[in-house]
């Protein structure tokens, strides 16, 4: 049964829900990695991790744990156009610190290498042919944060987040990167004073490609505090409709996790007040749930789409602004990460070992369908 | 535990082999030392007409058995410790299980001496068989005086010593610490014996010895009977959470281990028995702790031998049975390095037993020369040779006039001496020695011929060729910029190796070859450095290019360097050559870093420094 938050889902809804996605960013989380807050002493924020799928016009990606002690993260590619995923994992180094990936419609996909055991600095790879090849930029000299929204690209931009709390910018697609914030920077500015205490935990680039998003947590209660970067002013302090802790920033669109549930952010492209968001409904989750620090997360798209996977296979959409909460079918054993999927399907990427079991929800359909299973070439004992 | 264990095959031919022969040099030194002695004594005798002395004093029973009796067993784990697998397996197999439950800072005072180890693991190990059988040997020989004094001292510091980084302080300050697993260490009893046997001669002719010996034993029992009846420790069950209670797991594992059969079916039985009757065991174990640990406090407070005598009697039977049934004898299985602690717990309170009943001891007969090189020296006499020098005289003398077991017990220190030295000289050097990596790695190959020339983009951007290099010995290795494990800690000890060649660093090239066919960059080589610390090496180059040049020197070099899949880094072989100032390459090294631990590293980067240092000597 699929049901909205307070109503029966119509046909619409999924559809609508659907598109958005396959046109979004989103993410889930399995609670592997962490992200911790950088550069700052607030309360901790929920916990993400950095299993996501995200996507474009051209392709939608999906980045994902395999296997454990040591895990391995893989990148899978949906082609636009083709029904099934494929194993494209960058090639030539170790990820068992995990992936951060970011994307725009413009550049592919560009992937951090989270630096494990002996390595410091942060490898970078992109593609721009959906994975059959992949150069290297880079690298960022430091470790970038455990954070699914510390990697952000627009065009020939870069931003990372590092785990001393670090924004490094490039605008030559890695080769050179120049801080914009060192760790209490934003903390010391005016905006920041505001503010208290300040951990960042998600940048992005905000509706001029050359401004910076950094978000995280705010004060002592740990409530999100949004910031914006311009040459011209500054960091400025951003205003929110709703009061809440950050799950996910995306470029324009943001998840919150408010005391009535989870609500998502839309901004119009200005983002400068509160009145320039527009909040959806709260999406009811349980305290109990949602301080657990498995709360999977979201994050959206200029189309605004959105979802979530909850511990114990609970998961949500949302199409975009104006919309409801979708409540769908509980997501099949192990998934790992919800993606869009053919037209208006849903695929729910799951993982047992080195497995990965494709489910799919089609349009108007309760029942998940097995689609497709990829056994992924683990090399163990090459880096652990 | 980061840092325990050396990653080395305990039983790795290059190792046992250099421990064998270490020991066998050794042994010939000290029997050199031996032969030289005795034939100095009898030319001192000659020379100076000096006669073994007629000693009727007699030395106390109780003494003479701690003394013989704890010299035995220190020579006994002297030969334990020649064992061929001692010196890669003894932190593995010994010293990290033994520190494991207890608490941080115990872990870390025997880390401190694993590493001791691990840097030098054959001096440590031949110094640990030579200082235990020096020690047993002296404390045989030594009867009284000074010399018995000095050897019974060095058994008290080397008994500490062991007790606290071998033994992990007896596991006393472990959660499961009970006497029937060896409890408080058999070392710390050799040390108690030690420091018995330092206390002055009149102290072993009066009863007061005896029952102190008997009294503090019984009190030491009457604890370790409660501490075992004490509840919640799981000595009480059989079974426990679905597996064996406490007692019954020991059991079984002892049995586990490699052993003869006969002793196996005996303990394994016993194990069986253990877990289905484990009420039963240890109440048996603690009321005969409590029997005699009690008997003995109450026959020191009545001076009462006849009691003692039961109480020995009875105390002994039962040591004998754990030592058996659940100690498995002390040193069968693994690498064992002593009998445990029940027999020098017997040999203890048997000494107090003894001591209960003192007999009479020094009655210097009339013209009696006593047995002490100094008292010797009074009564050696000139036979009418030839007049040594004054300041000569007294020391011939008195080594002419020492009995033949006082020049033992110089010799047993002499060999003391022969196994601490090397050890001394290796502990103050900061380097390992490169055994360890030779062990890793395996044996070098002896190499002779031109290296292919090639060239490459250094990471300042320079076109470097290895010919240009020419006049300067080469460390070439190859390495991954993006490598998470090994490729960095092999540009660590290619640094240390620079540092460890000193002087000769000016005359030789590090050179590293990028071995990643996605990461190539000139950016990804400065990362690297700056990683490792080498960006600031001036003899230290990072050469990369363009696949397909790389490639070739790949090929050229038998290096295979391939992409994987699935987030796993690119593989390539660990190999490192030694190419000679002509060009010529002359050795070819397995540098895969094992574990990478500290000992391992540094011995690494003796080997490298060795290696080229070798090139150079070969050059001249």
């Amino acid at each position: 049964m699929t049901a909205t938050t307070g109503r029966r889902a119509s046909a619409s809804a999924l559809v609508a829900a659907a598109t958005a996605i396959a046109s979004s960013v989103a993410l889930a989380a399995c609670g592997s990695s962490s992200s911790a807050p950088a550069g700052g002493e607030a309360a901790s924020a929920p916990v993400v991790s950095l299993a996501t799928s995200l996507s474009t016009a051209k392709d939608t990606w999906a980045i994902v744990p395999m296997t454990a002690n040591p895990t391995f993260w893989e990148v899978f590619v949906r082609p636009a156009g083709s029904p099934t995923w494929q194993l494209v994992t960058p090639p030539g180094v170790a990820d068992n610190g995990g992936l951060v990936a970011a994307t725009d419609t413009e550049s592919g996909l560009t992937v951090a290498v989270r630096p494990s055991q002996d390595l410091e600095f942060t490898p970078l790879a992109s593609t721009a042919n959906a994975g059959s090849t992949w150069s290297t930029g880079g690298p960022i000299s430091e470790g970038v944060a455990s954070s699914p929204g510390a990697l952000a690209v627009s065009g020939r931009q870069l931003a990372a987040l590092l785990t001393n709390g670090t924004i490094e910018t490039s605008s030559n697609s890695g080769d050179t990167w120049r801080t914009l914030a060192k760790p209490g920077t934003i903390a010391a500015s005016r905006a920041g004073q505001t503010c208290g205490t300040v951990g960042i935990t998600s940048i992005a680039f905000g509706p001029v490609p050359t401004d910076v998003l950094a978000a995280g947590s705010c004060g002592a209660s740990g409530s999100a505090g949004f910031f914006s970067y311009s040459a011209d002013d500054g960091w400025q302090r951003l205003s929110l409709p709703v009061s809440g802790q950050l799950v996910r920033l995306g470029a324009g669109t943001a998840l919150l996790r408010a005391k009535a549930g989870l609500t998502a952010l839309w901004g119009d492209g200005a983002e400068s007040s509160a009145a320039d968001w527009t909040a959806s409904p709260p999406l009811p989750v349980t305290s109990a749930v949602t301080s657990s620090g498995g709360l999977a997360g979201a994050t959206a798209t200029s189309a605004g789409g959105m979802w979530v996977l909850l511990p114990g296979g609970q998961a949500a959409t949302i199409g975009g602004p104006g919309q409801q909460w979708l409540l769908l079918p509980p997501a099949p054993a192990h998934t790992s990460v919800l993606a869009s999927g053919p037209g208006t399907s849903i695929d729910a990427l799951a993982v047992s070992g080195a497995t990965l079991t494709v489910w799919q929800l089609d349009h108007g359909s309760t029942v998940w369908a097995r689609e497709q299973t990829i056994k992924v070439p683990i090399q163990y004992g090459s880096s652990s | 535990m980061p840092g325990m264990n050396s990653g080395l095959n305990p039983a790795s031919p290059i190792l046992v082999a250099a421990f064998r022969s270490a020991l066998l040099h050794q042994a010939l030194i000290i029997a050199l030392i031996f032969f030289l002695m005795l034939i100095a004594w009898r030319a001192s005798r000659t020379a100076v007409g000096g006669q073994s002395a007629v000693a009727a004093w007699r030395e106390p029973r109780a003494r003479r058995v701690l003394r013989i009796g704890f010299g035995a067993l220190w020579l006994l784990d002297g030969i334990l410790q020649a064992q061929p697998q001692m010196a890669g397996g003894l932190p593995s197999q010994v010293l990290q299980p033994a520190a494991d439950g207890s608490p941080s800072w115990v872990v870390s005072l025997v880390n401190f001496g694993v590493n001791v180890w691990n840097y030098h693991p054959i001096a440590a190990a031949a110094s640990s068989v030579w200082i235990q059988v020096g020690i047993g040997l002296w404390l045989i020989f030594a009867v009284r005086g000074w010399s018995l004094r000095l050897a019974a001292l060095s058994s008290v510091a080397w008994g500490l010593v062991v007790w606290s980084f071998g033994e992990a302080f007896g596991a006393i300050f472990a959660p499961g610490l009970t006497v029937l697993f060896g409890a408080p260490g058999a070392v710390l009893i050799y040390a108690v014996a030690g420091g018995l046997l330092m206390l002055p001669e009149r102290v072993w002719a009066r009863q007061l010895i005896g029952r102190l010996i008997l009294a503090g034993t019984g009190a030491f029992l009457l604890a370790m009977a409660l501490l075992q009846a004490w509840p919640g420790r799981g000595f009480w069950q059989g079974r426990l959470d679905g597996g064996p209670g406490s007692l019954a797991a020991m059991v079984q594992s002892m049995a586990a281990t490699p052993q003869p059969h006969a002793l196996e079916v005996i303990v394994s039985r016993f194990g069986s028995f253990a877990e289905s009757n484990g009420f039963a065991v240890n109440l048996v174990a603690v009321i005969a702790l409590a029997a005699a640990g009690a008997a003995f406090c109450l026959s020191a407070a009545r001076s009462d031998p006849r009691l003692a005598r039961i109480a020995v009697l009875g105390a002994a039977v039962f040591c004998l049975a754990d030592w058996v049934l659940v100690e498995d004898l002390g040193f069968l299985g693994g690498l064992g390095t002593d009998p445990n602690n029940m027999i020098p717990l017997i040999l203890l309170f048997t000494v107090g037993y003894l001591g209960l009943t003192p007999q009479p001891t020094a009655e210097p007969a009339a013209v009696a020369v006593a047995d002490e090189p100094e008292a010797a020296a009074v009564a050696s006499a000139s036979t009418g040779t030839a007049p040594l020098p004054g300041w000569l005289s007294g020391p011939v003398r008195a080594f002419a006039g020492a009995p033949l077991r006082v020049i033992a017990g110089l010799a047993a220190l002499g060999v003391i001496i022969v196994g601490a030295a090397p050890m001394a000289f290796a502990s103050v050097n900061k380097t390992a020695d490169p055994i360890t990596a030779e062990a890793i790695a395996g044996t070098n190959g002896q190499l002779d011929s031109p290296a292919p020339n090639f060239t490459l983009t250094s990471q300042t951007g320079r076109q470097v060729s290895l010919a240009s290099l020419r006049g300067k010995v080469v460390l070439l290795a190859f390495l991954d910029p993006v490598c998470t494990t090994d490729c960095p800690v092999i540009a660590a000890e290619m640094r240390v190796a620079d540092t460890l060649l000193g002087s000769k660093a000016s005359d030789t090239e590090l050179v590293a070859v990028v071995a990643n066919p996605t990461y190539t960059s000139l950016a990804y080589t400065r990362a690297f450095d700056s990683q490792v610390g080498l960006n600031t090496v001036p003899n230290w180059l990072y050469l990369t290019g363009s696949v397909s040049q790389l490639a070739s020197v790949w090929h050229h070099f038998g290096i295979e360097v391939e992409d994987l899949p699935a987030g796993a880094m690119a593989a390539h072989n660990d190999i490192a050559f030694v190419i000679s100032a002509q060009g010529e390459i002359q050795q070819e090294i397995s540098d895969d870093p094992g574990p990478g631990t500290d000992a391992t590293k540094s011995s690494f980067a003796s080997l490298l420094a060795d290696s080229v240092l070798q090139s150079m000597g070969q050059n001249q």
